[in-house]
């Protein structure tokens, strides 16, 4: 069986370039026209590498003198023995060097539903999400009568707001990663705006019905989590393979963004709470807790001199120490 | 900040700043006619003209004009009237005029300016903030026309009065008017003054034909024309008669400011809890108010509009507050009903607006120089009937020890298609106090046993038809002004 020799040039994230096919060696590489492959790279010599079978029948790749060398991970080396998985640069240029006998990974099973979801069906989902929330939205805030012609006519500033969105990631991801993928990227917008409004139900029910204010003081931090979320999602698309690294980025983003509404609310308020209480209302059918009595009601008040005393003896202090200092 | 949520309706008389103090000796004559005689013979008979004419003429060197000054840079920064009392070198002037050096004297100093051009510099001695008044030593003494007695001079309604002072820093005026009465709005009386009381004006005084000093040239309502107030001359007495000629300034007005604010409050919060409050229906709910000659309430609908919800509100709000500086003006008590139904939305529809209508209730919650941020409670609470969300938000005085704010406001919970939002501001009064009218204002908020929910409105609140919120009244209504009571004495 004859023995083919394949050397391939790699882009930056690691995709076969150009792929050239020898029965021979040596195969000689770089800038010059007298060379096998012939490099479109500044930083390589003209007569860069070669590569050839050592005393052992191994394939190697050797460096002929350049000033840049080749190099493994950023590594120079004089000689490196390729075993069609080390990716090495000369110069600015990633090849890799496989021969017939290279064993493939084995055949990924395909992912149906990824699939199917895709293309106009993906697409018509996130319309219907989108619209749905629109509309929902624009029903429970209708107290003036609205006809229904605005009720359609208000869906079309959502959905052209989640087109401009979606058609941001999808230029990204076709200059970063090949494919627009517009309808996954209109998925993930619409899945995220779904995700916010669910959350919303979920902490005025639980303010409204069982009392529990504290999730609704602080309900901007859940849109800061859907947010970077949604962006995450996003980014993935664009590029599945730094699944960690972008998770990491992400989460340390949303985490600096909540840590700094916080300090901000702290400076200008002295509270970490976006809302200093709850507004939400619904329906009374809708009460589960106990409701209190007036006299509970008094006392808590109470409550509030020895706090509001603390923060004034505070505040006093820190002015007095200003200005013994401003007068010293 | 808290205090900006009433407009008040009297425009304190000090512009930014301002205070002319005019005196003037007058000739021998001056003292005597104070003292004496009520009985204005001839006013009717003299020309007008003519009797301003010679009051200016005696006044004019006793009369002085008050300027706050900036320490840096020497600029003015509030301007108002004062006049010299007797042969003293003391100096009445309103205490809004001088407030910032009273509450700042590192960033502002006094000077006076007297009808010559002269000018000099002032000594605050003492202030009373209840009403509105504050003494300055000057380094020169008046000619005996200006006297303050301790009986109020006799006046009777028509009776010309002459306000002296200078208007809008233009130059020194006299302006005729009437006198009509005593105001009871304040929780102190202040004289109703039919004539023009300019700002710059603030702190001069007010005469009778004769010379006697009627009172002080104080505040003017906005919404009216020529609706003046005058301080009581015997007030000022009171304040001047505490002062002796080796007092001195002290060295911090803020705590005798606070002091006073508190008895203030004292008065004020015992007037007002002295009888139980007044209940209306609006709709099947009995809801709280304070009627009084000190809080007048209005009532106001909007069905007119093409909503599909109705609202109706009751307002009933003080007409006087304390000026304590330019940014904080206290003693002041606001009680708002508003009850919202429908009978096209369903209940989520409702319950999302009456959520809306609910928000941002709060004015400010920013750290702020004069005033600690909000400390609020919000409960789910069930008195009788009634179930509502209940929020209290209390905030203290920084500048002034056991001073505090409260903001209560309520929104219904029991009714799917009507609800109750009524909201209580109380501005500077004692903790006990406040939370003292807190409570009595949730208890009186119930719901009628057995009401049917057709009845839409039985609002019984004021005649006046329309009259939506606070802020703008019509023209032709009275409505008073600032001030203070009792007979409290600043020393």
């Amino acid at each position: 069986m004859s023995l083919f020799y394949f050397v391939e040039i790699l882009n930056h994230s690691g995709d076969v370039q150009a792929r050239h096919k020898f029965s021979e060696l040596p195969i000689r590489l770089g800038r010059g026209y007298q060379n096998d492959i012939i490099l479109d790279d500044h930083h390589t010599a003209a007569e860069h590498a070669i590569i050839e079978q050592d005393e052992h029948g191994k394939l190697i790749l050797r460096d002929l003198g350049s000033q840049n060398g080749i190099k493994i991970k950023g590594k120079s080396h004089t000689q490196i023995q390729l075993d069609g998985d080390k990716v090495v640069h000369l110069g600015h240029t990633p090849i890799r060097v496989r021969d017939s006998h290279y064993q493939v990974n084995a055949e990924i099973i395909s992912d149906t539903i990824h699939n199917r979801w895709q293309g106009w069906p993906l697409l018509v989902c996130s319309v219907l999400i989108i619209a749905a929330l629109s509309l929902s939205e624009a029903w429970v805030n209708d107290i003036t009568e609205n006809k229904t012609t605005d009720y359609i006519m208000g869906v079309f500033p959502w959905l052209l707001s989640a087109a401009a969105w979606a058609g941001i990631w999808a230029l990204a991801n076709r200059v970063f990663g090949g494919a627009a993928n517009f309808s996954r990227h209109a998925f993930i917008l619409s899945c995220g705006l779904l995700i916010m409004q669910l959350i919303e139900y979920i902490y005025t029910i639980l303010g409204f019905s069982f009392s529990w204010e504290a999730p609704i003081l602080y309900k901007g931090h859940y849109a800061i989590a859907v947010i970077t979320a949604t962006i995450y999602y996003h980014l993935r698309l664009i590029n599945p393979r730094r699944r960690k690294l972008l998770k990491i980025l992400c989460i340390g983003a949303a985490l600096t963004v909540s840590g700094l509404k916080l300090l901000h609310n702290y400076q200008t308020t002295n509270k970490y709470a976006d809302e200093i209480y709850m507004n939400e209302m619904l329906p009374p059918a809708m009460r589960v807790s106990r409701n209190h009595s007036l006299a509970e009601f008094d006392q808590s008040i109470l409550t509030l001199k020895q706090e509001i005393d603390s923060e004034r003896e505070k505040a006093l202090k820190e002015k007095a120490e200003k200005k013994s200092a401003t007068t010293k | 900040m808290t205090f900006l949520r009433l407009p008040l309706l009297i425009a304190c008389l000090s512009l930014p700043t301002f205070l002319s103090l005019q005196t003037f000796a007058a000739p021998g004559a001056s003292t005597s006619s104070a003292a004496a005689n009520q009985d204005q013979t001839e006013p009717a008979a003299t020309a007008p003209s003519s009797t301003a004419q010679e009051l200016y003429a005696s006044a004019q060197s006793d009369l002085l004009q008050i300027r706050v000054l900036l320490k840096n840079g020497h600029s003015q920064s509030a301007v108002g009237s004062g006049f010299l009392i007797g042969t003293s070198n003391l100096v009445i002037t309103n205490f809004h005029v001088v407030s910032q050096i009273a509450l700042e004297p590192d960033t502002y100093l006094g000077e006076f300016k007297d009808t010559q051009g002269k000018s000099g510099d002032i000594e605050l001695l003492a202030v009373d903030v209840q009403h509105d008044l504050a003494v300055v030593r000057v380094n020169r003494k008046g000619t005996g026309f200006f006297n303050l007695t301790e009986t109020p001079a006799v006046l009777s309604q028509g009776e010309h009065l002459y306000s002296l002072g200078n208007p809008l820093d233009l130059g020194f005026f006299i302006s005729e008017g009437t006198y009509n009465g005593i105001s009871h709005r304040g929780f102190s009386e202040q004289i109703m003054f039919t004539g023009p009381v300019n700002p710059g004006m603030s702190g001069g005084p007010n005469v009778t034909a004769n010379g006697q000093v009627a009172g002080i040239n104080v505040a003017h309502r906005r919404d009216g024309e020529l609706v003046s107030f005058l301080v009581p001359a015997t007030f000022a007495q009171k304040l001047v008669a505490s002062i002796t000629d080796s007092s001195k300034p002290p060295e911090d007005f803020k705590p005798i400011i606070g002091e006073q604010l508190l008895a203030h409050q004292t008065i004020m919060m015992n007037t007002l809890l002295a009888t139980p409050l007044t209940s209306k229906t609006l709709g099947p709910y009995s809801v709280p108010v304070r009627e009084s000659e000190q809080v007048r309430c209005w009532g106001s609908s909007d069905s007119k509009r093409e909503k599909t919800y109705k609202t109706d509100q009751i307002n009933c709000r003080m007409e006087s507050a304390i000026f304590v500086s330019n940014d904080l003006q206290t003693g002041q008590i606001a009680i708002n009903h508003k009850f919202v139904q429908t009978d096209q939305l369903n209940s989520l529809r409702f319950s999302n607006l009456t959520g809306k209508l609910f928000n941002n209730r709060l004015n400010s919650n920013t750290k702020d120089e004069d005033i600690t941020t909000s400390h609020c409670k919000e409960e789910f609470i069930a008195n009788d009937k009634f179930n509502s969300r209940a929020v209290v938000c209390v905030e203290g005085y920084k500048k002034f020890a056991g001073l505090y704010n409260f903001t209560l406001f309520t929104a219904s919970t029991d009714e799917p298609l009507m609800s109750l939002q009524s909201r209580l501001d109380i501005d500077g009064v004692s903790f006990e106090n406040g939370q003292k009218f807190v409570s009595q204002f949730l208890a009186g908020l119930v719901k009628n046993p057995n009401t049917n929910k057709s009845s839409p409105m039985k609002n019984n609140a004021a005649t006046s038809s329309n009259n939506p919120t606070d802020t703008a009244l019509p023209t032709g209504t009275a409505l008073s002004n600032s001030s203070v009571s009792s007979k409290k004495e600043a020393k």
